[in-house]
């Protein structure tokens, strides 16, 4: 912009008259888009998914929302609870609090849904339980932070990511399985680092170990070699990497390019295939943590049938599971009247009932008059008095020649 | 739908202020900021930890709105001779650096776990909450916009102008131009910061990565369509702004073939051709 187009302010009339009118006419069209033409049909039940279609979520977005829809497929397909067809609209949270309230707004007041499912960072489930919880509809979310626990305890709030706290255990466990003593820390300053840490420090110590150190470093940084020096000064057996992907192939050639070798340990959602490609070598051992799914259900199975089975879908078993969850709530409680689904989603996922493994047996089974517990993709389901996964899988592997291979697994990891 | 609006409406009102104030110092006064966005969060921030802390809705907007423009005033201050590019580079840093502040500081507002549970001040009687806050900002808003209205008129608004045309004709009649730009930096900054207060009460939680400099951009975009000039084609664009970037949703439910995915990406291109065009009609060459 040169100076001198800063400074046209006075022009003719007739073409600010003008431009304010399109301005007008503009924002009208915006506003005044009114209902849409495909909603209003009575029969339907309408359920919200508002994922992060971009920004840092993206690529796990997308996967969910392609298990939903087969989730969705499936439900319809079986006649759909209390014989209603479910209609799912999608709304992009863009990994943006803001973004996702605004999303949240349009689903609740445009669309009418009875329900949201899918938020995956922490923030955007943060700013939309409020809305959720004010209309009395139903949240599911897929978000780690712990501080999500505290909204939950209000009610119709549920999540089927493991606590962040139970991500800290699950290293800790591990390490205490492999007979690891020593550990060191290096952490994005972002709301999972300092609880995940709290809770890897209190179990690894009650498993004898010692953290050596840790050290945060913000989201901008490039240059790691610093902290990998002092965090490697101390020769731990293993060092945890808690952040997002670009740091943490930033951190992991930091190590391998000032030729030091340690163990890293990162939460899955922290890598992704590519990451592997472009770190190359120096990915080579890295052990990833992911949150678990059942892989020999036969809920998982399909959905791994359906998207391509060359893949983990973490995420997406989470996504499937949320919406065959919401169907059969809606098919127990016999209405889509949230205080009638918060008690219904314990009652369907709660131990004690006739196992089943999909909608169409669930849905058989409550026809039957019968109590069900619905062990799910992602797992044996069962949500504690706060609407948490009460006891998390998660499976561990690890990275070799560009490869990712199970290792191990840490099973029922308990607050 | 009408709730689904009334969000909506409540948004580019609270953006609204932003424009103001930035209007105030980029279309008044010549001054460009890039950093806007550390105004909105200083009085976003200063709201919710006052309001939480038991302050009247009132006077935690007040405090907020100050303190913002006490911010504004010093960032004027502490560059006197820094004009066009150089003071956009140092209001962008500014605005990184309350950014990572709060970010960093935890024992200032919880760092990234930013403040949950901000008030929103009471409901009228027999209206909704969603309504009720409507018409405060509402109110808010129009107060923005008489005074802003005011200050362009005022003698104040005419050197603020000279002082965008010419800062050594300005000087050369003994007025003191740091005194007008920090008055003009003070206002906007203000204004800013009565947005932000806005802000945290209408989401209720805020956390240091909704402060990004995309907030600034798009408040930018706003002014720049606006024509950097009169309050009411400020406020008219950010209007129109936030109908680009959120009527775009409604359309995904008319263009079929367009899946989320798509439309995430296809959203941001919509405002950023918008922008394009509008520019190029608005500031074709050898118009005056």
């Amino acid at each position: 912009m040169t100076n001198a187009e800063m400074k046209s302010t006075g022009w003719a009339m007739s073409s600010r008259r003008l431009f304010l009118a399109a301005c007008v006419s503009a924002a009208a069209i915006g506003a005044l888009l009114g209902p849409s033409p495909a909603a209003a049909d009575d029969s339907e039940i309408v359920l919200g998914a508002l994922m992060p279609l971009s920004g840092a979520g993206g690529p796990f977005g997308q996967e969910m929302l392609a298990s939903a829809k087969v989730a969705l497929e499936e439900i319809n397909a079986a006649g759909g609870p209390l014989g209603r067809k479910i209609r799912l609209v999608e709304e992009n949270d863009e990994t943006n609090a803001e973004a996702g309230v605004r999303a949240a707004r349009k689903l609740v007041d445009v669309d009418k849904v009875s329900a949201i499912f899918g938020t995956w960072a922490s923030s955007v489930t943060l700013a939309v339980a409020p809305i959720v919880q004010e209309k009395g509809l139903i949240l599911l979310s897929n978000s780690g932070a712990s501080r999500i626990t505290e909204v939950q305890k209000k009610g119709h709030v549920f999540r089927l990511e493991p606590d962040d706290l139970l991500f800290g255990k699950a290293y800790a466990e591990y390490a205490a399985q492999e007979g690891w003593k020593k550990a060191a820390v290096l952490g994005l300053n972002v709301p999972f680092t300092q609880s995940t840490v709290d809770a890897l420090k209190q179990r690894f110590e009650e498993r004898g170990g010692q953290i050596t150190s840790f050290v945060t470093y913000n989201e901008e940084q490039t240059t790691f070699t610093t902290e990998v020096a002092r965090v490697l000064s101390d020769q731990p057996d293993f060092v945890h990497i808690s952040g997002y992907e670009p740091d943490t192939i930033a951190i992991l050639k930091a190590a391998y390019q000032s030729g030091l070798t340690t163990r890293f340990i990162v939460p899955g959602f922290s890598v992704s295939a590519d990451l592997i490609k472009n770190a190359g070598p120096a990915a080579d051992g890295l052990l990833l943590v992911e949150e678990g799914v059942s892989e020999d259900s036969p809920a998982y199975q399909r959905l791994a049938k359906q998207l391509g089975s060359d893949r983990y879908y973490s995420f997406g078993a989470q996504a499937y599971d949320e919406m065959v969850i919401l169907a059969l709530a809606i098919e127990a409680a016999k209405s889509t009247d949230g205080k009638a689904l918060d008690k219904a989603i314990r009652e369907i996922t709660g131990t004690g009932g006739t196992k089943v493994t999909s909608f169409a047996e669930g849905v058989a089974a409550l026809r039957r008059g019968e109590r069900i517990d619905y062990d799910g993709a992602s797992g044996p389901l069962d949500f504690d008095a706060n609407g948490n996964i009460a006891k998390a899988n998660f499976r561990v592997s690890e990275v070799k020649d560009g490869k990712t291979a199970p290792v191990g697994k840490i099973s029922e990891v308990q607050f | 739908m009408i709730d689904y609006l009334i969000a909506i409406l409540i948004f580019a009102g609270i953006y609204g202020f932003v424009a103001l104030g930035l209007n105030i110092q980029w279309g008044l006064t010549g001054l460009i900021n890039l950093g806007q966005v550390a105004f909105f969060a200083v009085g976003a921030y200063t709201f919710a930890l006052l309001s939480k802390a038991g302050v009247p809705f009132l006077l935690a907007v007040a405090v907020a709105t100050t303190l913002s423009g006490v911010f504004g005033a010093a960032v004027a201050m502490f560059t006197p001779r820094l004009r066009e590019d150089y003071l956009a580079i140092v209001t962008l840093g500014f605005s990184e650096f309350v950014r990572l502040v709060l970010l960093n500081e935890k024992w200032l507002a919880g760092g990234p776990d930013g403040v949950a549970g901000v008030p929103r001040p009471a409901s009228f009687p027999g209206l909704g909450s969603e309504t009720s806050f409507l018409i405060v900002t509402a109110l808010a808003l129009a107060f923005a916009f008489w005074f802003t209205r005011r200050i362009e008129r005022y003698p104040i608004g005419r050197t603020l102008k000279a002082i965008r045309e010419d800062e050594g004709v300005v000087t050369s009649v003994g007025k003191v131009a740091l005194a007008y730009k920090t008055k003009a930096f003070l206002l906007g900054a203000a204004l800013a910061g009565l947005g932000g207060a806005f802000f945290a009460s209408y989401l209720s939680y805020i956390s240091p990565d909704m402060f990004g400099p995309n907030v600034s951009i798009y408040v930018l975009a706003a002014v720049l369509i606006g024509a950097q000039g009169s309050s009411v084609a400020t406020l008219l664009s950010t209007a129109l702004v936030a109908a680009l970037l959120e009527g775009t949703r409604l359309l995904k439910d008319y263009i079929t073939f367009v899946d989320g995915v798509e439309l995430a990406a296809l959203r941001l291109m919509v405002l950023g051709l918008a922008l394009i065009a509008i520019v190029m009609v608005r500031y074709r060459p050898g118009r005056p």
